[in-house]
């Protein structure tokens, strides 16, 4: 069985997501950039709990400590 | 003392139900834009008008909220909560703090136009936009929000990546 003969065009050989530049994981200053885009990717109220719950945490490490 | 945890989706939840007018500035702000910040207290600038205070008097005394300055356990005022002043409140659901203005005059109604909505929990609150609230931030020139700074822009600048 034989295929057509169809000319190759190199630039369609490359999905337009695989041909973009990774954006990089740090600011020029050192930000991670990539907790950026992790809260970003999150609702309003997803980060709201996200911080309530980081800071229930850490409070509960506080109050473990001054335990006698 | 140690301070309670915080519980900022009550907080939200009582004033919000109270149907207290306000603005939701500081820290949470920024977290609810998605700046990856934390913080402790609840900022919020409220309407200074009369009906306004009476419904966050309401509201202040199902957080049982008192004065962080006051040894006594001061509760908030009218007066109190009628000026510019901040209002650092220690309350069942954690800190909260109540700011008439922030950097210098900006009042409610002077935030209002660089503000917008978010939902949370059902509930349609008011927060500042980042612009806003960086252009705040960088007024105040506070050392503390300071920090903060670099996040804020770094996250302006990935929300417009595309």
């Amino acid at each position: 069985m034989s295929t057509p003969n169809v000319p190759i065009d190199p630039t369609a050989t490359v999905a337009p997501d695989l041909a973009a530049p990774e954006p990089p994981p740090f600011a020029d200053d050192g930000t991670d950039l990539t907790v950026i885009r992790w809260m970003l990717d999150k609702t309003p109220e997803e980060r709201l709990r996200w911080l309530q719950a980081h800071m229930q945490a850490v409070m509960k490490a506080r109050h473990a400590r001054t335990r006698p | 003392m140690l301070e309670p945890a915080p519980d900022f989706l009550s907080l939200l939840a009582v004033l919000h139900d109270h149907g207290v007018e306000f603005i939701i500035v500081g820290g949470v702000c920024a977290v609810l834009q998605g700046v990856p910040v934390t913080t402790m207290d609840l900022d919020i600038v409220h309407r200074r008008g009369e009906d306004n205070v009476e419904r966050l008097l309401a509201a202040l005394e199902e957080l049982e909220a008192t004065s962080r300055l006051d040894r006594c356990g001061l509760r908030p005022q009218a007066s109190h909560l009628r000026g510019p002043g901040h209002q650092l409140l220690r309350t069942r659901a954690g800190l909260l703090d109540l700011l008439g203005a922030v950097a210098g005059d900006l009042d409610y109604e002077a935030l209002l136009g660089g503000s917008e909505s978010a939902v949370v929990d059902g509930r349609t609150l008011r927060l500042l936009k980042l612009e806003t609230l960086l252009e705040i931030e960088e007024r105040t020139g506070r050392p503390k929000d300071q920090v903060m700074l670099p996040l804020i822009r770094h996250t302006l600048a990935e929300r417009e990546r595309p």
